[in-house]
């Protein structure tokens, strides 16, 4: 049976009518026009060419912790560790960052933090794989542990050994490292956090699906998702397949570490990064391991973010964020199923 | 006529599933509904107990129309179903599962649920019709053949007149068929009217008052099964000449011994010894439960052994890994096709990939258009439908998507191959061409040790057949002495 047009749809179409509903209610109880503001932060967030760089540049990271829970659903785990893989992936950027040196070509730089960040992030999701695989532990528990753990590890070094001088942050990173923003291209953007990070962005949802789909390893995740008994009687090593696909998972959510550390502020200081690992898990949703629907859904994501900042003086910025809880409960209400297909599949 | 269908269409999109079908069930009658898997019998099925809505046709019930009644009104008027997969309360007790939703009260306002009387309505049902099980037993310690005895006591208990059974026989051993093919009789005799899916035309011959054959979706005979026999119902089932098993040989057995298991230990196996040499079939008979199971994943080497030795060719695979073993040539068919064989999310070429040990490790890139070549000829060669590569293997029916776990592993160079129920819950057609395919590889050098509950299967295809008991091979024959008679006493433990 295929699926249709319409089936694909449904989340998308369900989502977006229950989150509308509900945030202009909310809009409406803080005493506000729903309209008027609706208009706010819809000009916030598409209406100016800072906006709509500044909406890129928030769904950027989503992009890619979005891209890191679908891949590891598609092994049939459920990663809400992202959330801790980019705060490692940040730590790493921060660390490795101001030392590389001077005189190394620009690209090298980059690919030597954006490395530094993946192994962080892949470390992580290494071990809740390990976990999950060896002594049985369930892989959400565990990435919610490790969240709390990277956490506590980051707020430390960041106050202390990682603090620069006088400043509440670390030491800048390298000229060598650093990813320009694009307002030195298009000055219309200036002051937008908007940098050449989101390319990376762009294609790593498209990357990662082509390895799930095209490669052998790929292959072996899938089986392992669709099932861990088949799995293993073909014998592959249902260990290393988990590791894998969550080490895997852990370093595309690392890599956000090189948007925020290496593009958007040139250093790292505590709370940067914060929560964008959690609304992936909404991205992943939404995206149901289609490339261009995860890039929407970050998009999407990334506008609610903007344009809740635009119309903070008339009502919460909450009430827009609102939309995105009630976005992840009508798609884990109303699509449980065609996601767990999607997933399998 | 306790219910009547007539003239039913049924289409999913573009494909009718159901075209002009009719079918009449009568008090004290049992009617056999055969076809092959997808001929549309489960569609049939769905639409008389109300879960699916026809297209066209009507439906009467004790005379009454009843088209378009929901499965609530059906239980409520009398029609009972077996579902292939049972929907029991694992946790609960024979008793409860069977009087959920009507549960025998007492107490103030009704409020408690009267278990003596539950108990007793479970045994005065069990003796009346032979269905005899402890009614305080939880589900989850019940065997398969009691947890389907439950199922019936339940619809029996709901005052069903109308039972349909749908492949009831699919998952049972044969002393546990020959004890539901009882129960069923004297179910008819006290005025119950049955429809019995089934494929195995044995079975429909010993029960059946009446046949109806359905293929691709249109009735294709239906008559009395006294007026018929085995080879009609075959033909109409696979629509002209039923295929026949080349059984001959091409060449002898060698004398090089492919497999050899010597002292195995391990949970459900007990001191096995076993060897099997290229071109020759082992065929292995046993009730269910008695380490089949344990004693092909321990051979595969995904069950751990404490004792024993596995030899593959000359090549001692005790230490190997399962990984090892299925490059040294050893070729694994489980008997759970769904959970432990296959993919089901997965494409047929995927899962024909999957075979491919090469496909366990490593990370290179798969070539779409090879991964489709390769499937397109397997699809031929086996004749898989649909013929489409991309196809989810959850998407098949049960003989086509057994044909692809079979293929993956035929396709591809063998010394040995444990094959465990190559046929359970497939059609005729299928399983003809699944044996053939099997006779063929023995022809071509390889060593297959066979698990299978039908004892005609072991006949057709082995060449010597072992008995396992509890975990221990306690007799072996060739295949010429192994009658019912001298089985029977051996797995059922009688002459040890």
């Amino acid at each position: 049976m295929t699926e249709s047009r319409l089936d694909r749809a449904a989340p998308w179409l369900i989502a977006a009518g229950c989150s509308l509903v509900a945030v202009n209610v909310a809009i409406w109880i803080a005493g506000a026009s729903p309209w008027h503001v609706g208009k706010l932060a819809f000009a916030g967030a598409f209406g100016s060419a800072y906006g709509l760089a500044q909406t890129l540049a928030k769904a950027t990271p989503l992009a890619l912790t979005g891209a890191s829970v679908a891949f590891a659903l598609r092994a049939g785990l459920f990663n809400v560790g992202a959330e801790g893989q980019v705060a490692a992936g940040v730590l790493a950027a921060a660390v490795v960052g101001p030392r590389v040196p001077q005189g190394i070509p620009w690209g090298i730089g980059v690919i030597l933090v954006a490395c530094a960040s993946m192994a962080a992030g892949a470390l992580l999701g290494a071990i809740a794989g390990w976990l999950k695989a060896a002594r049985g532990a369930h892989e959400v528990l565990s990435t919610l542990m490790l969240n709390g753990l990277v956490a506590v590890l980051a707020t430390w070094l960041y106050s202390g050994p990682l603090r620069f001088g006088a400043q509440v942050h670390t030491a800048p990173v390298s000229a060598g490292a650093r990813i320009p923003a694009i307002d030195h291209v298009l000055p219309a953007l200036r002051g937008s956090a908007l940098s050449y990070a989101v390319v990376l962005a762009a294609i790593v949802p498209f990357a990662a699906k082509w390895y799930l789909d095209r490669t052998r390893g790929g292959l072996r995740i899938r089986a392992l998702g669709a099932s861990p008994a088949t799995a293993q009687s073909l014998g592959h090593s249902v260990l290393a397949t988990n590791v894998r696909a969550m080490a895997m998972a852990g370093a595309l959510a690392g890599l956000v570490g090189v948007h925020y550390v290496l593009g958007f502020k040139g250093y790292a200081e505590d709370g940067l990064g914060a929560g964008v690992g959690f609304t992936g898990i909404a991205v992943a949703m939404l995206g149901a391991g289609r490339p261009i629907a995860t890039l929407l859904a970050a998009v999407l994501f990334g506008a609610l973010a903007q344009g809740g900042l635009a119309v903070n003086a008339v009502v919460p910025s909450d009430t827009l964020l609102l939309a995105q809880s009630i976005v992840l409960v009508s798609v884990g209400a109303v699509v449980a199923r065609s996601l767990a297909k999607g997933a399998a599949r | 006529m306790t219910l009547s269908l007539s003239r039913v269409h049924k289409r999913y999109g573009p494909r009718a599933v159901l075209e002009d079908a009719s079918l009449s069930l009568e008090p004290g009658r049992i009617r056999a509904l055969v076809g092959e898997n997808g001929a549309g019998k489960s569609t049939l099925v769905k639409i008389a107990c109300g879960m699916l809505a026809p297209d066209e046709g009507a439906l009467r019930f004790d005379q009454r129309a009843v088209t378009g009644w929901s499965a609530r009104e059906a239980t409520a008027a009398g029609l009972g179903v077996v579902h292939q997969h049972f929907t029991l309360v694992e946790t609960l007790t024979v008793a409860d599962n069977v009087v959920l939703g009507r549960e025998p009260r007492r107490g103030p306002f009704g409020l408690l649920v009267d278990r003596d009387n539950a108990r007793a309505r479970v045994r005065s049902l069990g003796e009346k019709h032979g269905l005899v099980i402890d009614p305080d037993r939880r589900i989850e310690s019940l065997s398969v053949g009691e947890r389907q005895r439950v199922e019936l006591l339940r619809v029996l208990d709901g005052g069903a007149r109308c039972v349909l059974l749908d492949e009831p026989t699919a998952v049972l051993s044969p002393a546990e068929v020959r004890g539901l093919l009882d129960v069923l009789r004297s179910l008819a005799k006290s005025g119950a009217a049955l429809l019995f899916i089934s494929h195995k035309l044995d079975e429909v011959f010993a029960i059946a008052d009446d046949v109806t054959v359905l293929r691709r979706g249109r009735v294709v005979l239906d008559a009395k099964a006294s007026e018929l026999s085995r080879d009609d119902v075959a033909k109409a089932v696979v629509g002209g000449e039923v295929p026949s098993l080349r059984s001959a040989r091409v060449s002898e057995a060698e004398a090089r011994v492919a497999l050899r298991v010597d002292g195995l230990v391990c949970d459900g196996v007990d001191q096995l010894s076993l060897s099997v040499r290229r071109g020759e079939v082992l065929g292995i008979a046993g009730v269910e439960g008695n380490g089949q199971r344990a004693l092909f994943e321990a051979i595969a080497g995904v069950r751990a052994t404490q004792r024993g030795t596995i030899t593959l060719g000359d090549r001692d695979a005790t230490r190997d890994s399962a990984l090892e073993r299925r490059r040294a040539g050893l070729g694994f068919v489980p008997e759970d096709r769904e959970n432990t064989g296959l993919c089901a999310a997965l494409s047929i070429a995927e899962n024909l990939c999957l075979g491919d040990p090469a496909t366990a490790t490593g990370d290179g890139a798969l070539s779409a258009r090879k991964l489709r070549e390769d499937a397109l000829r397997v699809i031929e060669r086996y004749d898989i439908r649909p013929a489409d590569p991309e196809a989810p293997v959850r998407s098949l029916s049960g003989g086509n998507a057994q044909k692809v776990l079979v293929a993956r592993e035929l396709e591809r160079p063998l010394e040995a191959l444990l094959l465990a129920q190559p046929t359970r819950g497939v059609d005729i057609g299928a399983a003809t061409a699944i044996r053939q395919h099997v006779l063929d590889a023995r022809d071509r050098g390889l060593a297959v040790v066979l698990v299978s509950s039908e004892l005609d299967e072991l006949r057709a295809l082995s060449d010597r057949v072992a008995v396992i008991f509890r975990g221990k091979l306690v007799t072996e024959m060739p295949v010429h002495e192994a009658t019912d008679e001298r089985l029977g006493p051996w797995m059922i433990g009688a002459n040890t």
